[in-house]
C-alpha cells in the first residue's frame, strides 16, 4: 500500500512536471501564490481577509492573464524559512512575496527571477529633530544594530567610504532595533528601505521621522518560479512587463476600454487588437487575446499599483525613486512589444 | 509487474525533470560556439589582422573566459538577419549576440530567453560633424530625410513633437535615397538606431557625421539563447553581470590584483575565489577575475569598440550602472 501511495505520488509530481505549469493552473482554475504572511503595502490580508499588495498584485495580473479573472488566486503564506521549498515543491505556482534576486537564490535552489517589482534596498531612518538632511551628516551618529548581519556590514562599509564614524548599539533582532529606536536609545534605525517605510507607518506620529535618501545596498525584489518551464516563466515575466508597458503608454484600468481606439501601434498589439502575420500575440504565450487588457482592467498599471497600495498617498509613503519608469529618472525598462 | 511500472514512473520522471546541459557539452568540447552578424562594424566584424574584431565578439569572449579561463576559445559563426534565428533555434550556436533586439515575439514565439541586455540601443540623430550642438532645442527648424509613412518616421515626428521643435520632413520611398539626400544635403539628420548610424561613421572614416547623444526608442541589444536550458542562462547572465558590476565597483583589468585586498568588504568578497561563487554555477571560483582581467570591464568593452577609444565616440548614456544615470543593476552577488 505504501508503495503504491509513493508511486502515485511521483505520477502526480511527473504529470505535472510534463503538464507544464500552465495547464495545472488552467485545470485548476486558480492559482497558488506563495505571499508574505503579513507585510503591509506588499502583501498582506485587509480587515475583509482580502489580500492586497504590490506583490499581491503581481499574481493578480498573472490570474488575469491566465484565467481571466484576477480575484482567482489563493495565496499561501510563507516565512523567510520555507518560501523556496514551497516553491520548489510545486506546491505554489509562483512566489511574489518580497524576495530579493541574488546570485544564490538565481543559480543555486533552481529558481528564476522572472523581473523586479520593486527595487529595495538599505536605507536610514532618523528623527526629523536630528537635524539631518543626508546620511552624509551623520557622523558620530549611535546605530541599534544586529552584530554579523549584512545590514551591519553594509552600514560600516558606508560609513568608512565616507570617513565617519558610527556609535553601535547591540541589539538582538530587527524589531528590537525598531522598537530602541522608537525608545529614542539610538539616532539611526536602519535596515531595508520598504522596511523603515513600513514601521513608520505604524508609530504613533510618522511624521516626525524621515527615510534619509541614500540608500546603500541593493535589494531588487521580484517575482520567482521554478527551472524548468520556460513558458510559465515568459508568462509571469510579461504579466509584469505589460504593466510596465501600460505606464509607458499611460494605459490605466480607467482608460483602457478607450484606448482600445488608440492611434498607438504598441498599445494596440498589447491590448489584443492588432494581431502579428503569424498569428495574436496573446497565443504566442498560450493566452487569449485580451490577456494583457485584463490585467490592466481587473489590477492597473505599475503606477496604480504602486500609488494605491505604498504610494505618497498611503500611509506606507513612498516616492517612486528607482521604481519610476526609465523615462521619468527611475529604472523601470520592460522590451518593446512587439 | 510492479517493477515494470516503477520502470515507466522512473522514466516519465527522468524525461521530465531532464534538461539539456548546454554547459557540459560546451566544456567538453573545448571552445564556445557563438553566433555575430558577418559584418557590423563597432559589433562584429572581420579586422585587417584577419581577427574577429567588435563589441558583440568581445562579449562572447567574456563568456569564454568564464568557462575556460581563456577568452579565445570560442568559434565566431557569422550570420545575417535570415539565419541567425536558425542557426541558434537548430543547436549549431550555443548563443547568439548579432545586435538582436530583445522584444516581446522573438521571447516567447521564437522560444529564445535573454539572460542579458548588453546595449541599450534605440534611435538617434545624425547629422554634420561640423555643427555644434548643445541641446535639442538647436535642432529647430531642421529637415529630416526619412521613409514615408515607415515606423521610424512615427517615433522620429513623435519625439520631435513632443519637444514642440519646428522640424519638416523630406519623404522618400526607400532607407537609401533617404540617406542619398542626407548626403547630398538635402536635410540637415538622418535618423536611424545608434548601431546602424555606426556603420555609417565607419564608411565615411567618422570625418564627416556625428552621432547625437540622444536615444528616443526602444531596442535593447541582448544575448539570446534556447528556451528550457536554465543552467546554462545563468550562466551567461551571471557573466555579463560580472563586468556591469566591476565596472560599478572601479574595477578594471589594469587595477584588479591591487582591488584583490581591497578593505570594501563588497569588493573583497566578489574578487575572492573563496567566496565560491563560481561552484554555485559549475564555474572555476576563479571565473570573476579572468573575466574581468582578460576582457576589461563593462566600461573598457565599451570604451574600445564604440566609445572613447573608437572612431565611434558614442556615449554611454543608458549603458552604466544605475547611480551614474544609466540601467544597469546587477543582483547582489551573494
Amino acid at each position: 500500500m505504501k508503495k503504491l501511495i509513493v508511486i502515485l505520488g511521483f505520477l502526480t509530481f511527473s504529470f505535472s512536471s510534463i503538464a507544464g505549469t500552465l495547464d495545472v493552473v488552467k485545470e485548476r482554475g486558480k492559482l497558488m501564490c506563495g505571499s508574505n504572511t503579513g507585510l503591509a503595502g506588499f502583501g498582506n490580508p485587509n480587515d475583509e481577509g482580502v489580500w492586497e499588495g504590490i506583490d499581491v498584485d503581481v499574481c493578480r495580473a498573472v490570474a488575469a492573464a491566465v484565467l481571466g479573472d484576477s480575484m482567482a488566486v489563493e495565496f499561501v503564506p510563507t516565512t523567510s524559512k520555507v518560501r523556496f521549498t514551497v516553491l520548489q515543491s510545486g506546491e505554489i505556482d509562483m512566489l511574489s512575496r518580497n524576495t530579493t534576486w541574488t546570485l544564490q537564490r538565481d543559480v543555486e535552489l533552481g529558481l528564476e527571477f522572472v523581473g523586479v517589482n520593486y527595487y529595495d534596498g538599505q536605507g536610514f531612518m532618523v528623527r526629523k529633530d536630528l537635524g539631518v538632511s543626508s546620511a552624509s551628516e551623520l557622523d558620530g551618529a549611535s546605530v541599534c544594530i544586529q552584530v554579523g548581519t549584512t545590514t551591519e556590514m553594509n552600514l560600516a562599509d558606508y560609513f568608512k567610504a565616507n570617513g565617519m564614524s558610527y556609535e553601535p548599539i547591540p541589539v538582538e533582532t530587527n524589531s528590537e532595533a525598531d522598537a530602541a529606536y522608537l525608545a529614542g536609545r539610538c539616532d539611526i534605525y536602519t535596515t531595508d528601505a520598504s522596511g523603515l517605510y513600513a514601521s513608520r507607518a505604524g508609530y504613533p506620529d510618522p511624521s516626525a521621522h524621515m527615510v534619509l535618501p541614500e540608500i546603500i545596498s541593493k535589494e531588487p525584489l521580484g517575482p520567482a518560479v521554478r527551472h524548468g518551464d520556460s513558458e510559465w516563466a515568459d508568462i509571469v515575466r510579461w504579466s509584469l512587463n505589460a504593466m510596465i508597458i501600460a505606464e509607458e503608454k499611460g494605459i490605466t484600468s480607467a482608460n483602457v476600454d478607450e484606448m482600445l481606439n488608440s492611434k498607438d501601434p504598441e498599445t494596440l498589439r498589447l491590448l489584443g487588437v492588432t494581431k502579428a502575420d503569424t498569428g495574436a500575440y496573446g497565443s504566442w504565450l498560450g493566452l487569449d487575446d485580451d490577456w494583457a487588457y485584463q490585467i490592466i482592467k481587473q489590477v492597473g498599471n505599475y503606477s496604480e499599483s504602486f500609488e494605491k497600495h505604498i504610494g505618497v498617498n498611503t500611509p506606507i509613503n513612498i516616492a517612486r525613486g528607482l521604481n519610476a519608469l526609465y523615462k521619468d529618472g527611475g529604472i523601470l525598462y520592460a522590451p518593446p512589444f512587439r | 509487474m510492479l517493477n515494470k511500472f516503477l520502470f515507466f514512473i522512473f522514466l516519465i520522471f527522468f524525461f521530465s525533470s531532464a534538461q539539456s546541459k548546454l554547459l557540459d557539452e560546451i566544456k567538453e568540447r573545448g571552445f564556445l560556439k557563438c553566433g555575430v552578424y558577418q559584418e557590423f562594424y563597432g559589433f562584429s566584424y572581420i579586422n585587417n589582422d584577419n581577427e574577429w574584431q567588435g563589441f558583440d565578439t568581445d562579449i562572447c569572449r567574456v563568456v569564454s573566459s568564464a568557462i575556460f579561463g581563456n577568452p579565445d576559445s570560442v568559434e565566431f559563426f557569422p550570420t545575417t538577419s535570415n539565419s541567425r534565428f536558425v542557426l541558434l533555434y537548430s543547436g549549431e550556436i550555443d548563443m547568439l549576440l548579432s545586435a538582436t533586439t530583445w522584444n516581446y515575439s522573438r521571447d516567447t514565439n521564437l522560444g529564445f530567453e535573454f539572460p542579458a541586455i548588453v546595449f541599450f540601443d534605440g534611435l538617434s540623430i545624425l547629422l554634420k560633424k561640423d555643427i555644434k550642438i548643445s541641446s535639442l532645442s538647436d535642432l529647430d527648424g531642421s529637415i529630416v530625410c526619412i521613409v514615408n509613412e515607415s515606423k521610424k518616421y512615427f517615433l522620429t515626428k513623435k519625439f520631435f513633437d513632443s519637444l514642440n521643435l519646428q522640424i519638416s520632413y523630406l519623404e522618400f520611398q526607400l532607407e537609401l535615397e533617404a540617406f542619398e539626400n542626407f548626403k547630398k544635403n538635402k536635410c540637415d539628420l538622418f535618423i536611424d538606431t545608434v548601431s546602424e548610424l555606426m556603420q555609417k561613421l565607419y564608411v565615411t572614416k567618422n570625418v564627416k557625421y556625428q552621432i547625437l547623444p540622444y536615444v528616443f526608442s526602444k531596442d535593447p541589444l541582448s544575448i539570446a539563447v534556447r528556451h528550457n536550458d536554465d543552467e546554462w542562462r545563468d550562466v551567461v547572465a551571471w557573466s555579463i553581470n560580472v563586468i556591469k558590476l566591476a565596472e560599478k565597483y572601479g574595477i578594471n583589468s589594469l587595477n584588479i590584483d591591487s582591488l584583490k585586498n581591497s578593505k570594501n568588504t563588497e569588493i573583497n568578497t566578489f574578487l575572492n575565489s573563496d567566496s565560491s561563487f563560481g561552484d554555485m554555477i559549475e564555474l572555476d571560483n576563479n571565473f570573476i577575475y579572468n573575466i574581468i582581467k582578460q576582457n576589461g570591464n563593462y566600461g573598457e568593452i565599451f570604451s574600445r569598440n564604440m566609445g572613447e577609444e573608437s572612431i565611434y565616440n558614442i556615449n554611454q548614456g543608458l549603458n552604466q550602472s544605475f547611480d551614474n544615470g544609466g540601467l544597469f543593476y546587477v543582483p547582489p552577488f551573494r
